[in-house]
């Protein structure tokens, strides 16, 4: 009861005119920019950042709910006219959703990627109503060694289990931490690897680093490829057939029970549930022929766990301030800039912040529902904007960002420099998302640590002695040594 | 061999990463005495990390590196334009103010872009960039400077 009673606060909170305007306004930049082939949600949320900087906490975080949710839904817009998913999460959808399009039945696809983001998100946020309290009491009851185990398991598996190689996730992610370093030591108040220069003093900015890694680094990488890939012009109505509702609402609850457990794990991330949504439909439909070809099913499906992950995510943003992807590493920035530290704490002390977000994300689910179904053909327009602009654009926009974070002209070079690293990574395949989570997670991971040690008088096995710690730890370990060695097994068995 | 020599000396510069960071957390001073874990610890952890992880990457760079096929064939010859469009734009932000640095960093990009109507997109750039002024520093209340605007519409 205490839950709908919180909850009820927080509707009171995102209800008001003035929260309404945000939510709404959010819900709409949120889906412009997330339409623009080459912006994810991470970037999106990064590059919207600057709107938000002269407002109220609770009135910049309802808006926050909406640019999330809402460069949610324009990312699958791309991923459907054009073949260009903004992030790893739609790149199932592009597969036969852009089929789809090509066929013909591009506002069918659009309508049940959207109509099942809409099912999912709302289910999704109806768990993060319920879930949130539950592991805020679990979280109560860790101590540092019990954050510290936690820790490592969604380094491990944001860096080793995502994305192609495991090598190069954890090199990213190890880069991360590596950045995460420079600046003033918490405990002792010494400065670290800040070479000198005051500017560094305070730390890299995470903006700084996703404008460059995302916004710089993408752009130089597009600027140096021929363009490929073609908008399929979208004629028609945004509606399905009897047949296609038919098709889809299994896949959109089936998504949603991929996506919401998955992400909510403190391991998280939207990209296994949307595969394992895809597998699950591609067994089960009575229409096997049409995959590969363009199946509605392959659309629904994981359209929904990618927006129920997106939910899921803010589980242990919220309540255990760890965040298991980009855009989650972006918010918990959000959230320090304004001295909050997102955990137990926080739904005590901000119960109104916690609550009216979480309310303004039904609200914006509802906004961007009716936004995206009749106007998908005006967000599509977005698309036809020329390569050499829409890149250039986005610089502008980069450029404004890092400048505007602390009208610093030192905070430009350093995105500079982030952007071109951010090219060499995207030459290599080397993963972004560990390099964010790694550098804004890692001073929290070292503070747990000193933490944990202090408390045992330096003696190390306090994170094996604890057992939930330990069985953290044994977890991460089996996540880095099983699938290797399952491998290796399987080559051996093989050469015989 | 030609192809592997970028994946070998970004393997290389991980391990010289590495060793910056170990080097430079041996410099660093105080161990907190009774616990044995001061503010070293966790950069030597890291410096350690990237070391190991840069030598498996050279390795794996040796034995042949998988890479994803590349999206449409290269263009050569860009990079100078956006880099110095952002350069540029870095050095005038402060004294010619946002919306000229915006138009600089617009006009070039394009043309890294291949675009070659200079007059037509510097104008572009100049009307982006007076409208991101207008919206984020006078509406929003963003702190950036605005150069010749400012001497003909000073912020009250």
């Amino acid at each position: 009861m205490d839950t709908l009673a919180a909850l009820a606060q927080g509707f009171a909170v995102a209800l008001q005119p003035v929260n309404l305007l945000f939510a709404f306004v959010g819900a709409a930049l949120g889906t412009a920019v997330g339409v623009l082939p080459g912006i994810g949600p991470a970037l999106t949320v990064a590059l919207l950042l600057p709107v938000t900087y002269n407002l109220a906490p609770t009135a910049s975080f309802i808006m926050f709910a909406g640019l999330y949710y809402g460069a949610m839904y324009g990312g699958s817009t791309t991923a459907i006219l054009i073949k260009t998913p903004g992030e790893s999460a739609s790149i199932v959808t592009s597969l036969e959703g852009n089929l789809m399009a090509r066929r013909g039945r591009a506002a069918a696809a659009l309508a049940t990627a959207a109509i099942g983001s809409f099912v999912a998100g709302t289910l999704a946020t109806i768990g993060l109503t319920f879930v949130a309290p539950l592991m805020v009491r679990v979280a109560l009851a860790f101590g540092p060694a019990e954050y510290f185990g936690l820790m490592l398991l969604a380094f491990t598996t944001v860096s080793a289990v995502l994305g192609a190689s495991r090598l190069r996730g954890l090199i990213s992610l190890f880069f991360g931490l590596g950045l995460g370093l420079i600046g003033i030591d918490t405990q002792t108040g010494q400065a670290r690897f800040t070479l000198g220069l005051a500017p560094l003093l305070d730390g890299i900015g995470v903006v700084i680093v996703v404008v460059g890694l995302f916004a710089v680094g993408e752009t130089l990488y597009a600027a140096a490829r021929e363009p490929e890939g073609e908008v399929v012009r979208l004629s028609g109505a945004m509606w399905m057939s009897r047949e296609e509702w038919r098709r889809s609402w299994k896949p959109w609850l089936r998504g949603t029970l991929f996506g919401f457990p998955i992400g909510a794990l403190p391991a998280g991330g939207a990209e296994i549930p949307t595969f394992l949504s895809y597998l699950t439909e591609k067994r089960l439909t009575k229409h096997p022929e049409e995959f590969g070809r363009g199946a509605i099913e392959g659309v629904a499906g994981p359209e929904a766990a990618n927006n129920a992950a997106a939910a899921g995510v803010l589980v242990p943003l919220l309540t255990l301030g760890l965040p298991t992807s980009a855009t989650a590493a972006i918010l918990l920035a959000a959230f320090q800039g304004y001295g909050l530290q997102p955990g137990p704490l926080l739904f005590e002390q901000r119960p109104d912040l916690v609550w009216g977000v979480i309310a303004s994300l039904y609200i914006g689910n509802v906004m961007l529902l009716i936004l995206n179904l009749p106007l998908a053909p005006l967000w599509a327009r977005l698309l036809m904007i020329p390569r050499a602009y829409l890149y250039s654009g986005i610089l502008v926009f980069a450029f404004l960002g890092a400048y505007a974070a602390n009208a610093s002209v030192a905070d430009l070079v350093i995105m500079l420099g982030i952007g071109l690293v951010g090219y060499v990574m995207r030459l290599y395949d080397f993963p972004a998302a560990p390099v964010l989570v790694g550098m804004i997670l890692g001073p929290l991971a070292e503070q747990q640590l000193r933490r944990a040690l202090a408390l045992s008088q330096g003696d190390p096995r306090v994170f094996l002695t604890r057992p939930i710690s330990a069985a953290l730890i044994a977890v991460t370990v089996a996540v880095l040594v099983l699938p290797p060695l399952i491998g290796w097994a399987r080559r051996a068995r093989a050469r015989r | 061999m030609g192809e592997k020599i970028g994946p070998l000396l970004l393997g290389v510069g991980v391990v010289g990463l590495g060793l910056f960071v170990l080097i430079g957390a041996g410099t660093l001073a105080g161990e907190a005495a009774h616990t044995g874990v001061g503010p070293r610890t966790f950069p030597m952890l890291i410096g350690a990390g990237l070391v190991v992880l840069g030598v498996a990457f050279v390795i794996a760079a040796w034995r042949g590196l998988e890479l994803p096929a590349t999206e449409g064939p290269a263009r050569r010859g860009v990079l100078p334009w956006i880099l110095g469009g952002l350069v540029g734009g870095i050095a005038i932000v402060e004294p010619l103010g946002f919306p000229l640095a915006a138009a600089w960093v617009f006009t070039l990009s394009t043309r890294g872009f291949g675009s070659r109507r200079w007059a037509h997109n510097a104008l572009i750039g100049v009307a982006l960039g007076v409208l991101v002024y207008v919206v984020f520093a006078r509406a929003l209340g963003v702190t950036l400077p605005g150069g010749p605007i400012e001497t003909f519409w000073p912020r009250t």
